[in-house]
């Protein structure tokens, strides 16, 4: 069985009246999300698409933001899109009534940049890069992601690739909601085979020591404003970092606003005399020191903000390496459960006594 | 024209006259890119004279476009005290186009520009952009097109900066140790004079000049046929523009886009699920984000007009769409037929601003 016969299936008995998913673009290159209802056009997504031009999250952002869909969709994403999307959702962008989310065993994305280059390239070893996860090139968030299975992600419908032989298909049920639809199916549900396990724990092995590396390479290029000033250098404040990233929800982000960018003169001059001189854009590294403040709580790794970046500044390498010690301080883990509150919603006056004047650790 | 010259190298002679400018106090201030310590090339207001050796105005690098930065800096209210502005043509022109709608005063602004040879993509990586820094510089004299320049610099001919103070040509000078500063207006003349160097007279047309607009227009029609945009039709834009992620970067840098939040992320545009359920019903099938195709053409209709063809959108792009040499393609058809130079003249009015009852009938209609 495939995936579109199992989402055929699924249309089949009525479990949904959509589905959104990935679709190749007409001229091939790239994907792009439809919502569907047509079924020669379902026939046709792509679910496991090797790249991720847009994430998931900020689609469902779109269709949602202003209230729940009348009639029930199902959506296939890949988990770090879904995991965004309950964050979302905890945040009240999304609207996950009558959402269904099927995810799958991702081995990691592309860069899109270099994908549009050469998409037969990269299209020719997916399909087994899907089951082996054996591959190169990806996205450097993704070699560093943990989460890439159904561990920690609050998803309904979830598909094993990783280590699935031949044509065969496992497919869990991981909600109430996941067990309705799968019910409807009349399958009868395969165990989950030890084989599998094994090879999701080697993956997550590897993932780790990866993600241990980048992180021991970044800690001193990161440390104190003049390391931070050199990280981000090139930078040349496009903002796009922000605009592609699923959980920076804001429709005007305060660096954007008239209270920075209509400012008078003299504000900028005397700022410039200060120090001598001001760079124009101005507040380039206060932006991403602002913007991960905010957001790198939710921040769930999927590179998005480097895969769009104008000038291939390291960005979703820092934001992850800070989100990692963040939610460890906070033993928060973004996209887990709707029902665990952000920790900046859920502040008291008598906590974190333990990094207060927190001095590193040697 | 009148003309000095000083016996250094481009930027150092710029550094120079800056100097003696702050020295003599005509200026408070020099805006221009400069290198920081940690490798950046920035736009910078400087006011101490101190830090002139790192501007760096010639360097063919636009971070940003300078005319949006100026902008930034003047959209409330002119500057008080006078400042000293280097930058390239087509960024002047962007500002002049920010004058008109209302973005930015050009009181106490001195600006100084030079005939310009384009810069090179922001797409090059560091070791990329070093080698092609050489290759540029030696090829300023003949003009050459040299690669990894941005796509709209090649076909540029708008390359004078005819509304500069204090013009410096660079095209068809060989890389000498000697820099002109022509006083291309009375307040050029007012600031540079005093200044202890050699005097002469300098034209800014020259043959090599009138060459390199001939390899450019050549350029120019080359790349234009190459869009093949009268063929486009609808198919061909959603070949063109499928990829595009919507990350709206075209927008942000943009000078002449200056709207703090564009429609496309507006509330306005945010959709109920009922209209989201009728689009479904009607074609089986949407993309989401949707407009996409129409976000561009909108795009395109309000900056064609005012387009000077810097750059910046198609250099920002992360998927390559080549949205600044269609934009400047189509924005030339639209001034042309608007008979409209953007940046041209302070006191030519905007076309967008101006309703004629009779440009309707002079229009020109295309049909097949």
């Amino acid at each position: 069985m495939t995936v579109r016969k199992l989402i055929h299936a699924f249309m089949e008995k009525k479990c949904f009246q959509a589905v959104l998913a990935p679709v190749r673009i007409p001229s091939g290159e790239s994907f792009a999300y439809e919502l569907m209802n047509d079924r020669t056009k379902i026939e046709q997504c792509e679910p496991l698409p090797p790249i991720m031009p847009i994430p998931g999250a900020r689609v469902l952002r779109d269709l949602t933001r202003k209230g729940e869909p009348d009639f029930k969709i199902l959506c296939i994403m890949h988990p770090c899109e879904i995991r965004a999307a309950v964050e979302l959702a905890k945040l009240r962008q999304v609207n996950l009534n009558n959402i269904t989310f099927m995810s799958f065993d991702c081995p990691g994305v592309f860069p899109t940049k270099d994908y549009i280059l050469e998409p037969k390239k990269y299209d020719t070893s997916y399909d087994e890069i899907l089951k082996t996860f054996e591959g190169e090139n990806f996205r450097v968030s993704c070699t560093t992601c943990i989460h890439f299975s159904d561990d920690g992600i609050m998803t309904d419908i979830h598909i094993a690739n990783l280590g699935i032989n031949g044509d065969k298909l496992l497919v869990q049920a991981l909600s109430k909601k996941g067990e309705e639809c799968l019910g409807a199916l009349d399958l009868s549900l395969d165990q989950e085979t030890s084989n599998r396990q094994e090879k999701i724990n080697t993956v997550r092995k590897k993932r780790e020591a990866n993600r241990e590396k980048l992180f021991s390479e970044i800690r001193p290029q990161v440390k104190g404003m003049d390391n931070l000033d050199s990280y981000f250098a090139d930078c040349i404040n496009c903002h796009n970092c922000m605009r592609v990233c699923p959980i920076c929800y804001c429709r005007q982000c305060f660096f954007d606003s008239s209270d920075t960018k209509r400012v008078e003169t003299d504000n900028y001059v005397s700022r410039a005399r200060k120090k001598g001189g001001i760079a124009f854009p101005t507040d380039t590294l206060l932006f991403h020191l602002g913007r991960m403040s905010h957001m790198n709580l939710s921040c769930i790794g999927c590179g998005a903000c480097e895969d769009a970046c104008a000038r291939d500044v390291p960005v979703a390498q820092i934001f992850n390496f800070m989100a990692d010690q963040l939610q460890k301080m906070f033993e928060y883990l973004p996209g887990r459960n709707i029902e665990e509150k952000i920790p900046v919603l859920t502040y008291t006056e008598d906590e974190l006594h333990e990094y207060e004047d927190a001095k590193e650790k040697p | 024209m009148k003309t000095i010259k000083i016996q250094k190298s481009p930027d150092r002679a710029i550094q120079d006259v800056l100097r003696y400018l702050f020295e003599n106090d005509k200026i408070d201030g020099v805006f221009s890119l400069i290198k920081k310590g940690n490798g950046s090339h920035v736009y910078s207001l400087i006011t101490k004279k101190e830090l002139l050796s790192e501007i760096i105005p010639t360097f063919p690098l636009m971070p940003a476009n300078a005319g949006k930065m100026v902008s930034q800096l003047t959209v409330l209210e002119a500057v008080k005290k006078p400042i000293a502005v280097v930058l390239r043509p087509c960024e002047l022109r962007a500002l002049y186009e920010l004058v008109k709608v209302e973005q930015a005063k050009l009181d106490n602004l001195l600006f100084i520009s030079f005939t310009c040879s384009g810069v090179l993509s922001l797409k090059l990586k560091k070791d990329e952009l070093d080698q092609k820094i050489q290759a540029y510089w030696n090829n300023i004299g003949t003009g050459e097109l040299i690669k990894g320049l941005r796509e709209t610099c090649t076909m540029c001919t708008e390359f004078i900066p005819y509304n500069a103070d204090i013009i410096i040509p660079l095209i068809g000078q060989s890389l000498s140790q000697e820099t002109s500063f022509i006083m291309n207006t009375e307040k050029g003349e007012k600031y540079l004079s005093g200044m202890s160097s050699e005097q002469s007279e300098e034209n800014i047309e020259s043959d090599e000049i009138e060459a390199v607009r001939k390899k450019r227009t050549e350029q120019k029609k080359t790349v234009f046929s190459n869009l093949k945009l009268k063929d486009l039709g609808w198919d061909g834009m959603i070949n063109v523009f499928g990829r595009c992620i919507n990350c709206y970067a075209c927008t942000s840098v943009c000078p002449v886009c200056y709207c703090v939040l564009c429609y496309i992320r507006s509330e306005e545009k945010d959709k109920l699920p009922l209209s989201w359920q009728k689009r479904l019903n009607k074609n089986g099938s949407l993309r989401i984000p949707d407009d996409t195709i129409m976000y561009h053409l909108v795009r395109l209709l309000h900056v064609g007009v005012m387009c000077v063809g810097c750059g910046m959108c198609s250099d920002v792009c992360p998927t390559d769409i080549p949205i600044a040499s269609i934009f400047t393609t189509v924005g030339e058809h639209m001034q042309e037929t608007l008979e409209y130079k953007p940046g041209k003249d302070l006191e030519e009015p905007m076309p967008l601003a101006v309703v004629n009852p009779e440009d309707f009938e002079a229009a020109p209609i295309e049909t097949e």
